[in-house]
């Protein structure tokens, strides 16, 4: 784990008031991630119970899990971007001097920001252009699952904004996988 | 090609620049697509969908969810208990009970991280304690937890399921003996380093206390058995499965073990939500990647080049060895996977290569990446438990990978290795 928080003299009064409005949405979204992960589970157990119980398979369970996957991604990765927890090379930025190392770092903030406006612009154009489409078996907008992108994005950007605002550098993690 | 070169310079500036790797990969491959002109960038956020979009990808938050329940609701006490009473007797015994105990546990998660932090936090301050090396300790049992995403249920094959459209549960059913004979080989280096360097032995358990240690850990033994026999005989599916997992977690953690409890839940809701954002979000970054090289159809090209210039499968198969050991050194599985797959599964079909045996070379042999220095994130979870200064674990895990390499080496040679269990079980 690297170090957190370098500090950038920003406003004690802001830059406290950007890391507890950041912290309030991380607890949020990590509020929403346990709710949507739970009700994945139970949809897809329902999808078994319902064949095997009442007799016939429901079809809107496998729509309903993959649409929560994606919001889950994309809000997750707004949730576990302040504390480094991205899988990321470190190499390089762990090996130069600090000064180089918080340049860098700047750098590639402003390589995240840009993901992000990538994502949040055509995004939001993506799921304004299938909006009329309806989906198979629920027959909801596919903006509903499509807008995850875009709003995702959004977070992301606030995410970082908070925190750069707020003195801290998002740390360079190398302890967290999956695999 | 030089959109090809474009693509690749970016993803290389904007990885050592510690963009995060999700990220990195949308804009590199964005980049490219500016530089193409006239594609819409539309395209970016469609392909990242089209990458979380899979029913079988809905196993790994499960997965992952079942595999923090079960260590919540006190499966890995048990199991470890259980070889404990086998093997705790014997010089080196303690490392013989991690070897045995991460073998057991890959039947229930399939994450070698979660494993090696679980089993690491018990096993390696008690293997310290009872007189082993730190960085032994730390090296072993990452080495050990390697088996955990071979032996299904596997996240590493569900991929290569999605990628390639290859059977999951073929897949699965190849990887078992793979798996086995890695878990041989890293507790037969275990047992002879204890037995040269003298490491200690244990207090004899006798039969009725196995028994007893049997009992406890019943329910943990018989997660993997179920599963296996649920999906083979088509009572549910591989994603199913994993919804199946939780629930059985559930039952066992509240009803049986009375372990968990509301607070554990949620934690571990939270906790395997983000860890499976970490790698959905990868998974949609590199799909844009790969769809960005199927436009530039590089891996035809690839291919083509491949077939041209490498006269046989054995020297193929070599060569495939040393990119995925070197790719797994530096890179996660999921976009090594993803961007590797397209790539190398038609050239080794074209030479005739069985494509579930290839397989099990493709994901062991990136596996093996979570223990090469010099980033090895398992070895860095060890070291971290352990206390042990990295280039002490580094040395130590030396015999280790030797033996992990020799394993993949037999996998390659001996194909019956991966296919003979198939041919007799069977699998849709």
């Amino acid at each position: 784990m690297s170090e957190r928080a370098i500090e950038t003299g920003a406003p004690k009064g802001l830059s406290r008031l950007a890391i507890a409005w950041a912290v309030r949405i991380e607890k949020t979204l990590d509020i929403l991630l346990g709710l949507m992960l739970l009700a994945l589970a139970l949809s897809l157990f329902y999808q078994v119970f319902g064949r095997y119980v009442i007799g016939k398979a429901p079809g809107w369970t496998e729509e309903v899990a993959r649409m929560l996957v994606a919001w889950m991604a994309m809000l997750g990765a707004a949730a576990c971007l302040r504390d480094g927890g991205h899988i990321a090379v470190g190499a390089l930025v762990n090996a130069v001097p600090p000064s180089v190392r918080s340049w860098l770092l700047a750098v590639r903030d402003l390589c995240i920001m840009t993901t992000a406006a990538v994502l949040g612009w055509s995004g939001a154009r993506f799921a304004d252009m299938n909006a009329t489409q309806d989906s198979p078996a629920l027959e909801i907008s596919m903006a509903i699952p499509y807008s995850a992108m875009g709003i995702g994005a959004v977070l992301l950007a606030l995410m970082l904004t908070l925190a750069r605002m707020g003195g801290e550098t998002p740390p360079v993690d190398s302890l967290s996988s999956t695999d | 090609m030089t959109m090809l070169g474009v693509l690749l310079l970016s993803l290389t500036v904007l990885l050592l620049l510690a963009v995060p790797v999700a990220f990195a990969l949308v804009l590199s491959a964005t980049i490219a697509v500016v530089f193409v002109g006239d594609i819409d960038l539309m395209i970016v956020p469609q392909q990242v969908y089209q990458g979380l979009d899979s029913f079988l990808l809905l196993a790994i938050p499960l997965f992952l969810l079942a595999g923090e329940l079960m260590s919540q609701g006190g499966m890995t006490d048990r199991l470890l208990g259980f070889c404990n009473a086998l093997f705790g007797r014997f010089r080196g015994g303690l490392a013989m009970t991690n070897v045995a105990s991460a073998t057991l546990m890959s039947g229930i998660s399939g994450s070698a991280i979660a494993d090696t932090s679980a089993l690491g936090k018990v096993l390696i301050p008690a293997m310290v304690k009872a007189g082993y090396g730190r960085g032994f300790s730390a090296a072993l049992t990452a080495a050990a937890n390697v088996v955990g995403p071979i032996i299904p249920p596997s996240i590493t094959f569900l991929m290569i399921s999605v990628l390639t459209n290859l059977s999951p549960l073929k897949l699965f059913i190849a990887a078992v003996i793979p798996g086995v004979l890695y878990a041989s080989a890293i507790m037969l280096v275990a047992v002879v380093i204890s037995r040269r360097r003298g490491y200690p032995a244990a207090q004899a358990v006798n039969l009725a206390g196995i028994w007893r240690e049997f009992k406890l850990a019943f329910w943990a033994l018989a997660m993997p058995v179920f599963l296996i026999v649920g999906i083979r005989t088509g009572i549910f599916n591989v994603t199913e499965s994993s919804a199946v997992a939780v629930v059985y977690a559930l039952l066992v953690g509240f009803f049986i073990h009375r372990e968990l409890n509301m607070r554990k839940l949620w934690l571990a809701l939270v906790g395997s939500a983000r860890g499976t954002a970490v790698i959905m979000i990868i998974l949609g970054g590199a799909q844009v990647v790969s769809w960005f090289l199927a436009y530039e159809q590089a891996p035809q090209r690839i291919a083509e080049w491949m077939l041209g210039s490498i006269g046989s499968p054995i020297v193929f198969l070599l060569l495939v060895n040393v990119l995925l050991l070197l790719v797994g050194t530096f890179m996660e599985n999921g976009p090594s996977l993803v961007l590797l797959c397209p790539v190398l599964y038609p050239v080794a079909a074209k030479f005739g290569i069985d494509p579930y045996h290839f397989s099990m070379i493709v994901g062991i042999n990136l596996l093996i990446g979570l223990i090469t220095p010099p980033v090895a994130i398992s070895l860095s979870i060890g070291a971290l438990i352990a206390g042990a200064r990295s280039d002490e674990v580094n040395r130590e895990v030396l015999p280790f990978l030797a033996a992990a390499i020799g394993v993949v080496m037999l996998i390659t040679f001996v194909p019956a290795v991966s296919l003979w269990l198939p041919s007799v079980i069977g699998g849709r």
